[in-house]
C-alpha cells in the first residue's frame, strides 16, 4: 500500500496540475463569457469556441507534455498536444457536466471544489496514460518508470 | 424614327375594364374626404401673397428669376382688335399680323424697367417666344415657338437669331413646346410638327450656346410633346402624351429613346397628357397633367403621378374635387412634398409627398376681365403659363388673362417645421468604451442644439462633442435643436449600452505565446526524436500503436460529446431536480379566430383544465372604439377576470407604437405578464428573409419597453428567444437587464432532449429565470402530441423551471391546438398531478 502511495506521488501532482488548470480555465471563461458573446457578435461567439475547445485544448494538452517530461523524463508524444488537450477537457468538462446536471449546482465554487478533491488521481493516470512518450535513454533506471 | 412606347394600362382583365370607371368614381370621392381629413403629417401654413403686378398688352408663356433678383417674362403681343362688320350688329377678330414676341424685364418687386419686342426678322412667321433663358453675360436667349433661338444683350436688343430646323407646319402642329438650357451651356428645344402624312411629329433639338444644331432628333408614333427637363444624369427628359395616355421619356445622350413608359387610365375615349414634369429628391420624377373623363362628364381633372427614376409608377393621383381644370406646372418642395398650379385658375395647391393636398392658395383675382376691350371679344381667361421658385424660397407665378400678363410674388411657405436631427453615433449598440463622441446633423442653422442623457436636463453644445465618461449599462440619448422660427426637433432616440472593455489583446496575445511555446516544444521534441534514435523497427511499432491510441481517444471524444449534447435530456426526462417547485401550465389562445360568444366557455375550459395563464396576441384596432376585435378583447378579460386568469400580452416586432399605446390604455392593467418582442434573433425585419439588425432589434426592444414602462404595470417583462440564440447572445444579454425572466421557444419535438443545454445556457447568460414561453408544436397525429407535451413537461418541471406554456389552445392549423384533442385531456391529468 505504501509502495503503491509512494509511487502514486508523481501522478497525483499531475493530476492536481492538471484539475487545477482546467478549473482555473473554466473559472475564466465563465467570468468572461458574456464579455465574449457581447464581442461583435457572433464573432464574440466564434472566439469563444476557438478559446474554449481551441487555446484551452492546446494549454492542457502542452502542460500534460511538460509534466510528462519533467516527471517521467519522457519524451515524444503519440497524439497531438491539441488533440490529447481536448481529450482531458472533454473527459473534465463531461464530468463537471453530469455533476452540475444531477446536483443542480453551479461550477463555481461547489463543483470546482469537487473536481479538486476527487479528480487528481483519475486526471494524474488519464494524463499520464493518454499520452506516453518514450523513456529517455538516458533515464532507464529511473525509479519512475512507466509501468 | 417611329418608336412603340412601352405601354402600362391599369387595366388588367376585360372584367377590370368594364368596372374601372366605377372604380375610379370612388376613388375619386374617397380623395376628397381624405383630403378634408386632417393629415398626420407636419401641416405646414399656406404662404401669402405678396404682390400682383400686371403687364398689359402682353401675353406671357414663360417666366425666370434673373441673377439680379428681378423677373423677365417672355410671351407674345397681345393681337389687335378688329372690327369685321358694323351692322346689322358688330362684330370683332382678333388680328395677329402686327403680333410680336415679347420680352419683359421687372425689378425683384415686379416693377416694370423695360419691355422688347421682336418681330418677323429675328423671330420669323410665328413671333410668339415659348421660354427664356439668361445667360451668364446677363443676356438672354428666348426660343422661338416658330423653331427660332434669339440672343439678346443684358438690355434686350438682338446679339444674333438662329433659324433652327423646325419648318414643317410648326404652326399647325403648335411649333416650339418648351425650351431649356443644360447645364453644360447648351439649348435643347422641343416641340410638335406636322409630318407630311399629316401626322404629329415630336422634335427634339440640341444647339450649343451659339445655337449651332448638335442633333436633331424626330420621334413619330402617336406622340405629342409638352415640356422637357434636364435629368440627373446631364440627359433630357421629355413628357406629353402618347394617343390618349399620359406619356413620359427618357432621352439618352445619342439623342435616341432610352426608355418610354405610358400611363392609362380609363378606357379609350377618355384622354391624358402631361403638362409639367420635375425631377424628385428620390432620383425619380412627378409628372402635372390633365385627365378627361367621360365619368366626370368629359371634364378635365387635374393629375399627378409619382414615378421613380425607370419610369414606373408609385402612386397616381385624379385630384377630382377639383373639376374643369388641370395641372400645369410642378415642383417639388423641400420636404418632398409639390407646388401645383392648376391651368385655368389663379390657384397654387401644395401636397404631402404622397400627394394629399395640404393647403392651396388663390393668388389673383383675375375675374374682372380687360374692360378696354368690347365685350364681344373674347380672349383668353386666365392661364397659368410659368410657376417658379425664388431666390428666397417663395414662388412666382406668371400668366395671361384677357389680354394682360399677371405675375404674383408669393412669400416662401411658414417655417413649422422643426428642425430634422440625425444622431450618426452612437448608435443603438454596445460600447465597450466610457468615452462615446456624439455626432450629428441639423438640416438646417439652429439657434441652439442640446442633448439629454438618460433623460436628464439637456446639455447646450455647439458641434460634434465627446459624452462625458458615461458609467457601465444601458443609456439613452435625444439630441433637440431650436431653428431660426423657434421650433425644436428632435431626433429619434439612441438606446445604446456600455460594458467592460473586451481583453481582445490578451486573447491575441494568449494565442501568440500558446502558439509560441507550442512550436517551440514541437521543433525541441522533433530534434531529439530525430538524433538517431529512430529505427525502421521500432516506427512502425510506434506508428502502429499510435493509430490504436488515435482512434480509441477519437471514439472517446466522440463519445464525450455525445454525452454532454444528451446527458441532461435523458436525466431530466426521468429524474427531478427540484420537483418541490412550484409550476404553472399557460397556453396560448387566438380568441381572434373564434366566434364572440364562444370566448367566455373557452376562458372557463382552459380554467378548467388547471391552466393558469393565458397568452394572448394583441388584437385591437385603435382607430374605432366598438370595432369588432376591441368588442372580443373585452370579453377575453371579462372572462380572464371571471376566472382569475392570469394573462400574457404578446408584443409582435412590428407592432406600431399606436396599437400598443391603445392597447396598454384599455387592458393593460388586466395584464400579468409582457412579451416584449417574439424572437427578434430570428425575427425578419421589413425586408423578406433579412433579419433584424443587431441595432434594430435593441432599437426596437427599447422602444417598445419604454412604452411599456410608460404605463406602470404591475405586469413582469420577458421576451421570447429561440435557439438561435446562441450565436445572437448579445440579444438577450441585453435585453434581460429590462426583464423579468426569460422566455425560450421549445419548438419542435426533436429539439426537446437538446432543450435542456439551450435552457441552462439562457439561464447562465442572463442570470434571469427562464420560462418556457412556447411550447407543443406537433405532428398531426393525436398521441404523438400528447405524448411529445407530457415528455416536454416533466422534463422541464424537472429541470426546476417556474413554467411551460403551450401553443396553442386553438389555431387554424388544427393540428397545432390541443382544444378537443387527445392532449387537452392528458394535460389536464398532468396538471391535477404534478402542478
Amino acid at each position: 500500500m505504501l509502495k503503491t502511495l509512494k509511487l502514486s506521488k508523481p501522478v497525483f501532482i499531475h493530476g492536481v496540475i492538471l484539475v487545477a488548470t482546467l478549473i482555473i480555465i473554466q473559472l475564466l471563461l465563465d467570468a468572461f463569457e458574456n464579455s465574449f458573446l457581447l464581442y461583435m457578435p457572433p464573432i464574440g461567439f466564434a472566439f469563444f469556441l476557438f478559446t474554449q475547445y481551441g487555446i484551452q485544448a492546446i494549454v492542457v494538452g502542452t502542460l500534460n507534455i511538460i509534466i510528462l517530461h519533467r516527471l517521467y523524463k519522457w519524451e515524444d508524444w503519440r497524439t497531438g498536444f491539441w488533440f490529447n488537450g481536448l481529450f482531458l477537457l472533454l473527459v473534465f468538462s463531461t464530468i463537471t457536466l453530469i455533476l452540475q446536471t444531477i446536483t443542480g449546482l453551479p461550477f463555481a465554487p461547489y463543483i470546482a471544489l469537487i473536481a479538486i478533491l476527487v479528480l487528481p488521481y483519475p486526471f494524474g493516470y488519464l494524463g499520464k496514460f493518454s499520452n506516453r512518450g518514450r523513456k529517455n535513454s538516458q533515464q532507464e533506471t529511473a525509479t519512475t518508470s512507466p509501468p | 424614327m417611329k418608336v412603340k412606347p412601352m405601354r402600362v394600362r391599369f387595366k388588367a382583365s376585360s372584367c377590370m375594364r368594364s368596372n374601372f370607371k366605377s372604380t375610379i368614381i370612388v376613388m375619386l370621392v374617397a380623395l376628397v374626404v381624405v383630403a378634408s381629413i386632417p393629415s398626420a403629417q407636419a401641416f405646414s401654413e399656406a404662404p401669402t401673397v405678396e404682390w400682383n403686378k400686371t403687364y398689359n398688352e402682353v401675353q406671357a408663356n414663360s417666366v425666370i428669376q434673373t441673377a439680379d433678383g428681378g423677373y423677365a417674362i417672355v410671351g407674345a403681343s397681345t393681337p389687335t382688335i378688329v372690327i369685321i362688320q358694323h351692322s346689322p350688329f358688330s362684330l370683332y377678330s382678333l388680328d395677329y399680323t402686327n403680333q410680336t414676341a415679347v420680352l419683359v424685364k421687372t425689378n425683384s418687386a415686379g416693377e416694370l424697367q423695360w419691355k422688347k419686342s421682336y418681330g418677323t426678322e429675328v423671330l420669323g412667321y410665328n413671333r410668339d417666344a415659348v421660354s427664356v433663358v439668361q445667360t451668364m453675360d446677363s443676356g438672354y436667349v428666348l426660343f422661338g415657338r416658330g423653331g427660332y433661338l434669339v440672343k439678346t444683350d443684358a438690355e434686350g436688343n438682338v446679339q444674333w437669331s438662329r433659324k433652327l430646323a423646325l419648318d414643317v407646319n410648326a404652326t399647325v402642329a403648335g411649333g416650339v413646346e418648351a425650351g431649356i438650357q443644360t447645364s453644360d451651356g447648351d439649348y435643347v428645344l422641343v416641340g410638335n410638327i406636322m409630318g407630311s402624312n399629316g401626322e404629329n411629329v415630336v422634335w427634339l433639338l440640341k444647339t450649343n450656346e451659339q445655337g449651332d444644331i448638335l442633333w436633331n432628333k424626330t420621334f413619330t408614333g402617336g406622340f405629342s410633346v409638352r415640356t422637357v427637363i434636364e435629368t440627373n444624369d446631364r440627359r433630357c427628359a421629355i413628357a406629353g402624351r402618347w394617343r390618349n395616355d399620359f406619356w413620359f421619356a427618357k432621352i439618352d445622350s445619342n439623342s435616341n429613346l432610352q426608355w418610354s413608359q405610358t400611363y392609362a387610365y380609363g378606357d379609350a375615349s377618355d384622354s391624358h397628357s402631361v403638362s409639367s414634369i420635375a425631377k424628385t429628391n428620390d432620383g425619380g420624377y412627378v409628372l402635372a397633367g390633365t385627365g378627361r373623363w367621360q365619368a366626370s362628364g368629359g371634364k378635365n381633372i387635374p393629375w399627378l403621378i409619382k414615378i421613380n427614376s425607370q419610369g414606373h409608377e408609385q402612386w397616381s393621383l385624379p385630384y377630382g374635387h377639383i373639376p374643369s381644370d388641370g395641372f400645369n406646372s410642378v415642383m417639388q418642395t423641400d420636404d418632398d412634398g409639390y407646388i401645383v398650379a392648376l391651368s385655368n385658375s389663379a390657384v397654387l395647391i401644395r401636397t404631402h409627398s404622397s400627394g394629399s393636398e395640404q393647403w392651396n392658395i388663390t393668388y389673383a383675382d383675375t375675374s374682372g376681365g380687360n374692360t378696354s376691350l368690347p365685350s364681344q371679344v373674347v380672349l383668353p381667361h386666365y392661364i397659368t403659363a410659368s410657376l417658379i421658385r425664388t431666390s428666397d424660397g417663395g414662388y412666382a407665378v406668371v400668366g395671361p388673362a384677357f389680354g394682360t400678363t399677371w405675375l404674383t410674388k408669393i412669400s416662401p411657405e411658414p417655417d413649422v417645421s422643426p428642425p430634422v436631427v440625425s444622431i450618426s453615433n452612437p448608435k443603438s449598440k454596445t460600447y465597450d468604451t466610457g468615452e462615446v463622441p456624439l455626432t450629428f446633423t441639423v438640416n438646417e442653422p439652429a439657434v441652439w442644439i442640446g442633448y439629454s442623457l438618460d433623460g436628464k436636463d439637456n446639455v447646450i453644445i455647439a458641434e460634434n462633442a465627446t459624452l462625458p465618461s458615461l458609467s457601465k449599462g444601458a443609456h439613452n440619448l435625444t439630441v433637440y435643436a431650436e431653428d431660426i422660427a423657434g421650433n425644436i426637433g428632435a431626433s429619434e432616440t439612441i438606446y445604446f449600452t456600455i460594458v467592460d472593455h473586451f481583453p481582445i489583446e490578451w486573447v491575441a496575445v494568449s494565442v501568440v505565446i500558446v502558439a509560441v511555446v507550442g512550436v517551440g516544444l514541437l521543433l525541441r521534441f522533433k530534434k531529439q526524436a530525430l538524433r538517431g534514435r529512430f529505427k525502421k523497427q521500432a516506427l512502425i511499432a510506434i506508428a502502429n500503436n499510435n493509430i490504436v491510441r488515435t482512434l480509441t481517444m477519437i471514439s472517446l471524444c466522440i463519445m464525450l460529446v455525445l454525452v454532454q449534447i444528451f446527458f441532461p435530456g435523458f436525466y431530466f426526462s426521468s429524474a427531478s431536480r427540484n420537483s418541490s417547485g412550484q409550476f404553472e401550465v399557460g397556453v396560448s389562445y387566438v380568441y381572434e379566430q373564434d366566434k364572440v360568444g364562444q370566448i367566455y366557455d373557452e376562458v372557463s375550459r382552459i380554467h378548467d383544465l388547471g391552466i393558469t395563464i393565458i397568452r394572448v396576441n394583441m388584437m385591437c384596432d385603435p382607430t374605432e372604439l366598438n370595432d369588432y376585435l376591441n368588442s372580443m378583447t373585452d370579453i377575453f378579460f371579462a372572462a380572464t377576470q371571471r376566472f382569475n386568469m392570469r394573462v400574457a400580452l404578446v408584443i409582435q416586432n412590428k407592432e406600431d407604437t399606436d396599437k400598443i399605446q391603445y392597447y396598454l390604455n384599455r387592458w393593460g392593467k388586466y395584464l400579468a405578464y409582457v412579451q416584449i418582442l417574439n424572437e427578434p434573433e430570428s425575427a425578419s425585419s421589413w425586408d423578406v428573409g433579412a433579419l433584424f439588425t443587431d441595432d434594430e432589434a435593441i432599437s426596437k426592444f427599447e422602444h417598445v419597453h419604454s412604452i411599456v414602462m410608460q404605463h406602470n404595470l404591475s405586469a413582469q417583462l420577458y421576451t421570447n428567444f429561440g435557439a438561435g440564440f446562441i450565436v445572437r447572445s448579445n440579444l438577450p444579454i441585453q435585453f434581460s437587464e429590462k426583464l423579468d425572466f426569460v422566455g425560450f421557444d421549445v419548438f419542435m419535438e426533436s429539439f426537446l432532449v437538446l432543450s435542456p443545454n439551450f435552457i441552462e445556457l439562457l439561464h447562465k447568460i442572463t442570470n434571469k429565470d427562464v420560462v418556457i414561453t412556447e411550447f407543443g408544436m406537433s405532428a398531426s397525429n393525436d398521441t404523438v402530441q400528447s405524448d411529445y407535451i407530457i415528455r416536454g413537461l416533466n422534463l422541464f418541471k424537472n429541470m426546476g423551471l417556474k413554467g411551460c406554456w403551450l401553443v396553442y389552445w386553438n389555431s387554424a392549423n388544427s393540428y397545432y391546438g390541443i382544444r378537443g384533442r387527445l392532449a387537452e385531456k392528458t394535460v389536464g391529468e398532468w396538471i391535477a398531478q404534478n402542478a
